[in-house]
């Protein structure tokens, strides 16, 4: 009996996988040459050519569901199960695919999707978020994108163009970016009224000394609210360095807004001992949240609660605008370091193909509408139309989209399907607007990418295999000084000597070196 | 002579057949154990191999002992041995001295409803979850609305502490919060012991004239060694686990403290779930059983020398 099934089985898998690769030998090649002289354009509806000449190819022969995954606005969503089956009337008619979503919470997601990774149950696509991409890749856990994205993927090339590359890892591309700021710039976020009342001024502020002057007035006038709050202990996470893929560990970087291809330990650097010792000044003045280091709050937590008053984020055009209208209360926000585009920044937050999903090429499909299709971005993104979000001006926006806002009687504390961060959805950019962003958000967006200083190492993926147990040592000894130096926790001048001793016996200068030796052969091939 | 096998056969049958129910009463334990802990290790062959899922486990490339490297490579090596050993060998001592105190104290109350409340309270802890005791504890020591800053330090005009970044307070806060959560199940385990001890012991003692004191130190602990030997060793062959929500959601995973919190289930947790790699990670789980075994088995062979009876095996 179980043979039986086995077979059957087996010979339905054969027969789809024929059926696709057939399907498509037909249709790529026109694909191919629709999208190269396109590759430049900020594209935003490409159905039309290719969905029609491949339609009846792309539906699977028996209905495919596939488990996706994103990040959560950190509540229940009960509402899930009627935006999955508006999504599914479109998928289902298209590929004959269904999709189950899940949603994870941020202070969960690194954790939960590493298990779902490593056992390669619950997640066919997901966003990867928070860890670092190469691992998933070098132990199998993702699976290799080229020949699908080639296959079924067009939309989302033209869609993102040169940022696909940034997802490779070695020679194969892994993970697609969500379309979102590709730069940060990096500041401060602030409650609006609480600014007014005491006079902050955010045009005086240049330099964090600047800031610490206006913080001060918010301390005289508030004396029990935290003029800076952390969220899970972390308060700063990048200061104008390229972190080289070792995201909030920074083992190994290109220092001061990265304009030279030279490899150094941050934790030796001027730029980063200035900071901490910035940071350690504030917290003795009772500038910063006394319990920082342990917190397991966010930030906007206490600011609802009145308690703070702003926190350090990396930041991008309409930042304020779009959390003002997901919180609740407006806050604005205030640039300091200007926008450094690394690719940690594109590789930070990508879609990709778990290497349990039994059906990769309809995930490929289903991504790929993803990126393309308005009408199912939206629904994944905004929930059902009236019913957790209502249209303000159709076509108000500049991508042909509508400037929406909260359905009548909801806001973001009683919707059921709560706008979340979209950044960690496929592509915001085709989607509709929230009311308070700029109607032109997503080319203000574009634009930035666009503008933003690159790193000198921009594009550069680095691989840790041949370094993993240094890799593991030194981050335990960054996770017991960084976030608690950062957090102005720690006397800087002793600490940081303790630190890099730390680090240096953890192996940190092989890891530096192996980077170092990485950046050199790609500065090489890429000249 | 010649006939005695067939005897001996034909009695085990016997036996067997005598011994059925209990048979029966033993499968579905036996079972458990087999699913459970039996199989499960095969997966020890990860702990030697690059896993790549995409080629599954057994052909995933051999990788000898490199993923055990990082336990050993580094000072943190060290410092993590240190606290779990250290932390357990008085958690096992103070432990159990304390457990078999309260249980002597508990055995000498003669009132029933009190012994009863008593035996209630102190085991109350112990079913707590170690998340709700972090923010028990949190509850005291936050340093901006905690207990113990709030409404002792500032009272008495001392400077209040920053408990979460002070790693010198927290080898003792986490014996005591260790001590508070499970005095209470090892105290009723003894004194289980205690309940069964001969009266007539007692009544002789006294009989001879023998005081409180006497009686406890001569007829009470004597009677205890049995169940003092079996828990430690037990304890021992955990000795190189550690309580992972005691050391990392009681400190809340502070990282100024991770010289005195960090042990070897946090170091590895820590590093993994960052690189998430599960071959380190069972490389450190088989070198905690080995070190477990080895350690059982010692204790148990000294135990043996000194008096055979009260070896577990």
């Amino acid at each position: 009996m179980k043979k039986r099934t086995l077979a059957s089985l087996l010979c339905a898998m054969m027969a789809v996988s024929v059926l696709a690769s057939c399907g498509n030998s037909s249709s790529s090649s026109s694909e191919a040459s629709s999208s190269t002289d396109s590759t430049a354009s900020t594209a935003e509806s490409t159905d039309g050519s290719e969905e029609n000449t491949a339609e009846e190819d792309l539906r699977e022969p028996e209905l495919v569901t596939l488990d996706v995954v994103t990040m959560s606005s950190g509540k229940n969503e009960p509402d899930i199960t009627e935006v999955e089956e508006a999504m599914n009337a479109i998928l289902e008619d298209k590929f004959n695919c269904n999709v189950n979503l899940t949603f994870i919470g941020y202070a969960n997601y690194a954790e939960q999707t590493s298990l779902m990774l490593s056992s390669g149950e619950d997640a066919d696509l997901l966003a990867v978020y928070m860890i670092p991409l190469p691992t998933c890749a070098n132990a199998g856990q993702i699976i290799p994108l080229d020949d699908l994205i080639e296959k079924y993927g067009q939309g989302i090339k033209e869609q993102l163009g040169d940022y696909v590359e940034c997802g490779r890892v070695g020679e194969d591309l892994y993970g697609v970016t969500t379309a979102r700021d590709l730069a940060n710039s990096q500041g401060f976020a602030y409650v609006k009224s609480v600014a007014d009342e005491v006079g902050f001024d955010a045009s005086n502020i240049k330099t964090l000394d600047d800031l610490k002057t206006e913080l001060l007035k918010v301390k005289a006038a508030y004396p029990n609210m935290w003029p800076v709050a952390v969220s899970a202990g972390e308060n700063i996470r990048n200061w104008g360095w390229d972190p080289l893929g070792d995201d909030t560990v920074n083992l190994g970087v290109l220092a001061d807004m990265a304009t030279d291809t030279t490899v150094v330990n941050l934790y030796e650097t001027d730029q980063y001992k200035n900071l901490v010792t910035e940071m350690y000044n504030w917290m003795q003045e009772g500038l910063i949240q006394a319990d920082a280091v342990n917190t397991t709050e966010t930030a906007t937590t206490l600011m609802s609660a009145g308690t703070a008053f702003g926190y350090f984020t990396n930041l991008k055009p309409g930042y304020a605008e779009e959390n003002s209208s997901s919180l609740g209360y407006e806050i604005e926000a205030v640039d300091i370091i200007p926008a450094l585009g690394c690719t940690n920044n594109v590789s930070r937050a990508t879609w990709a193909i778990s290497s349990g999903c039994d059906h990769p090429e309809s995930a490929m499909k289903v991504l790929n509408e993803l990126y393309t299709n308005p009408d199912l971005s939206n629904l994944y993104m905004y929930g059902i139309k009236d019913k957790h979000y209502k249209v303000l001006e159709e076509g108000g926006a500049s991508n042909g989209q509508s400037i929406i806002t909260w359905a009548d009687g909801l806001d973001a504390t009683t919707s059921n399907y709560r706008k979340s961060g979209t950044w960690l959805q496929p592509n915001q950019f085709i989607g509709h607007v929230w009311e308070g962003s700029a109607a032109d958000i997503w080319d203000q967006q574009r634009a930035f990418n666009n503008d933003a200083q690159k790193s000198a190492a921009f594009g550069f993926t680095y691989d840790s295999a041949t370094v993993t147990n240094e890799v593991t040592a030194c981050t335990n000894v960054v996770s017991k000084y960084n976030k608690a130096l950062l957090c102005g926790a720690l006397e800087p001048e002793s600490t940081l000597a303790q630190f890099n001793e730390e680090l240096y016996a953890a192996g940190l200068q092989n890891i530096i070196d192996e980077k170092q030796k990485q950046l050199d052969a790609w500065v090489e091939s890429n000249k | 002579m010649s006939n005695s096998p067939k005897v001996s056969k034909a009695t085990k049958l016997a036996r067997l057949k005598h011994n059925i129910p209990l048979y029966l009463m033993f499968l579905p334990g036996a079972l458990y154990l087999l699913i459970n802990n039996y199989i499960p290790m095969g997966g020890l062959i990860i702990a030697f191999k690059q896993v790549n899922w995409n080629k599954g486990i057994l052909k995933s490339p051999w990788v000898g002992l490199s993923n055990f490297e990082y336990l050993f490579k580094t000072k943190e090596a060290w410092n993590i041995t240190r606290n779990t050993l250290g932390y357990n060998i008085i958690f096992i001592v103070l432990g159990t001295v304390i457990a078999i105190a309260i249980a002597i104290l508990l055995n000498e109350i003669k009132v029933m409803t009190l012994k009863k409340t008593y035996q209630t309270i102190i085991l109350l802890p112990y079913l707590i979850s170690m998340v709700v005791v972090s923010y028990l504890v949190y509850a005291l020591l936050s340093s901006e609305s905690g207990f113990i800053n709030l409404s002792i330090l500032r009272p008495l005009g001392k400077p209040e502490i920053a408990w979460y970044t002070e790693p010198k307070y927290w080898p003792a806060i986490l014996i005591i919060v260790y001590i508070w959560k499970t005095f209470g199940y090892n105290c009723i385990l003894y004194y289980a012991t205690l309940v069964g001890i001969d009266r007539g012991y007692y009544e002789a003692a006294v009989i001879d004239g023998a005081n409180r004191w006497q009686q406890i130190w001569n007829i009470t602990l004597p009677e205890l060694v049995p169940t003092i030997i079996t828990l430690t060793l037990m304890s021992i062959g955990k000795i190189f686990y550690s309580d992972f929500g005691l050391f990392y959601q009681v400190p809340m995973d502070s990282g100024p403290l991770y010289d005195v919190t960090n042990t070897i289930d946090t170091y590895v947790y820590r590093g993994l779930i960052r690189l998430n790699n599960v071959g380190m990670s069972s490389a450190a789980g088989f070198y905690q059983s080995i070190v477990g075994f080895v350690l059982v088995m010692l204790a148990n062979f000294t135990v043996r020398k000194i008096s055979k009876e009260n070896a577990l095996f």
